[in-house]
């Protein structure tokens, strides 16, 4: 393409909002992480902002194919038909790997890991709590992306993902938090203390009761979820206090012990982070699953007076 | 600017005009604080020690109480509208209700404080501490607070809701706030805690009028 046409292409501040998007996306992830040193968040941060730049570079350069790849995935997961003819195809595939995750994981930790040489088998709670909380906490920060897409770009998808992320993200953090309760009275000797990880985490279950009740309150569900967008944004906050409680303050909750990708070698020994980690993943997937079930019930319903969701129940009769 | 004096002039002046409301929250705080030694044994150690909490509690709780009319007359009104629908700024309204607001519901409870809690028997050496946390404390209740009327600004029966929001994004401040108390009691430098709570200020007062504009015009369907 010569220079000329080059210039002809309209620099649409939209590119300028992508590449953004993607690095803002990059500092999240680098600081969501699990025990990254400073070093490697440079990398993933400098790497998320480079991938960005190239995806801003290309769509000046090749708009045709670049672009257009954009343009469509946007669209198309962002209008409700299209998110539901999508979702139809992944639903099967992510079901059948969240099964077999969690299948796994939860066998080989609970009959297979060796027990803990001070708590005994009473460690084995691990594999329910860790995932449950870690995926209460990757679910709200979803909730909160879903929130500043909804927002910003007033996208249907992203407040009918928020409803969906919602009911699932608030019963993981209540099973975080029994389950914790169940850990704790053998190992610290009490079901409860006022710690500041418990604490946020309680927080966190309340801020997702919150947005289910504002959902409920608003009858006009456009209305409704970008009010929960909002609220969704304004406590992201409490997920950094959660994640960061055990280094800011002398907790009685013992500090992060697993690291993927840092220099730091994990504390955990491999015969018990591997059934871990696919108990961990096999929540995600599983959340993923309840999400997009929900998802698409609440596009049936949204949709129910246009055609093509007719067409859609005529042919499942 | 004159807009933001205007809108000043027009808060100080409807709400100086409806002295009940604002008598209600003062009194509510101290009918709260004072019942409590009434209910549990009026000892000087068991006072001491849930001073700080009582304090803070119901002041939250005040702050929560009187936030709920920040907007509903205006809104009621149709006020709230067209402010929205003008070519000005609408963040300078909002900051010259939360300003009034503070001034007159927050500023008085921080006034008020150091005599409640010598009534719950906290040392005098105490009470410079207990109202400098009051004081950086309730800026951020009322801006916080104000994110959950403004999303709740139009709805029936809103005021259970709003506090089911709002609560828990309390609970920092509510922390932090009570254990710059505590600290003071134990003996402690307070000034790491205070500048916590200024830090909290600074992050609400930077963020929160963004929101509650954003609330507004989601509540009034923009």
């Amino acid at each position: 393409m010569s220079k000329k046409q080059i210039d002809k292409q309209p620099l649409f501040p939209r590119h300028f909002l992508i590449s953004s998007v993607l690095g803002l996306l990059g500092v999240v992830l680098a600081f969501y992480i699990w025990d990254v040193p400073l070093a490697n968040k440079t990398v993933i941060l400098v790497a998320s902002y480079v991938i960005g730049w190239c995806f801003y570079f290309g769509a000046i350069h090749r708009p045709s194919w670049y672009w257009r790849t954009l343009v469509r995935w946007y669209h198309q997961l962002g209008s409700p038909q299209h998110f539901y003819r999508i979702s139809g195809w992944w639903l099967p595939w992510l079901t059948l790997i969240a099964v077999f995750l969690l299948g796994v994981g939860v066998v080989w930790g609970l009959a297979f890991s060796p027990p803990h040489y001070e708590q005994g088998n009473s460690y084995r709670i691990i594999y329910l709590h860790v995932p449950a909380a870690s995926g209460a906490l990757m679910g709200y920060m979803a909730m909160g992306f879903c929130g500043v897409v909804a927002l910003v770009w007033r996208l249907k998808m992203a407040e009918i993902m928020i409803k969906a992320i919602a009911p699932f993200g608030a019963v993981l953090a209540a099973i975080s938090l029994f389950s914790g309760a169940v850990w704790g009275k053998p190992t610290w000797g009490t079901y409860w203390v006022w710690d500041a990880r418990l604490t946020s985490m309680l927080i966190l279950f309340f801020l997702y009761l919150g947005i289910i009740a504002l959902q409920n309150a608003i009858p006009d569900p456009r209305q409704a979820g970008r009010a929960a967008s909002l609220l969704a944004i304004v406590g992201v906050v409490n997920v950094f206090i959660v994640r960061y409680s055990v280094e800011w303050w002398h907790s009685l909750h013992q500090g992060g012990s697993m690291s993927l990708f840092g220099a730091a070698k994990s504390q955990i020994h491999p015969s018990m982070l591997w059934p871990l980690l696919l108990c961990m993943f096999g929540t995600y997937f599983l959340f993923a699953v309840t999400v997009f079930i929900r998802a698409r019930t609440e596009i049936l319903w949204r949709e129910r007076r246009s055609n093509w969701v007719r067409r859609e129940v005529e042919n499942a009769i | 600017m004159s807009l933001l004096l205007a809108c000043l002039r027009r808060e100080w002046l409807i709400s100086i005009r409806r002295p009940s409301e604002l008598v209600n929250a003062w009194f509510f705080f101290v009918v709260v604080v004072s019942l409590f030694p009434l209910a549990i044994a009026p000892r000087e150690e068991t006072l001491q020690s849930m001073a700080s909490g009582v304090l803070w509690v119901a002041a939250l709780l005040a702050v929560l109480l009187s936030i709920e009319s920040l907007f509903r007359d205006d809104e009621a009104s149709g006020v709230l509208e067209q402010l929205l629908v003008a070519p000005q700024e609408m963040i300078w309204v909002v900051l010259a209700k939360l300003s009034v607001h503070w001034l007159l519901i927050g500023f008085p409870l921080v006034l008020v404080s150091p005599v409640l809690a010598y009534m719950l028997q906290l040392p005098p050496e105490i009470l410079p501490a207990v109202a400098y946390s009051l004081a950086l404390g309730t800026p951020s209740l009322v801006i916080i607070g104000a994110i959950g009327a403004a999303l709740t600004v139009g709805l029936q029966r809103g005021g259970v809701l709003l506090a089911l929001l709002i609560l828990p994004l309390y609970v920092p401040v509510l922390i932090f706030g009570a254990g710059a108390i505590q600290r003071a009691m134990a003996g402690d430098d307070i000034s790491g805690v205070l500048a916590v709570l200024g830090a909290i200020l600074a992050l609400t007062l930077s963020v929160g009028p963004w929101a509650i504009v954003q609330g507004l015009k989601i509540s009034t369907g923009d």
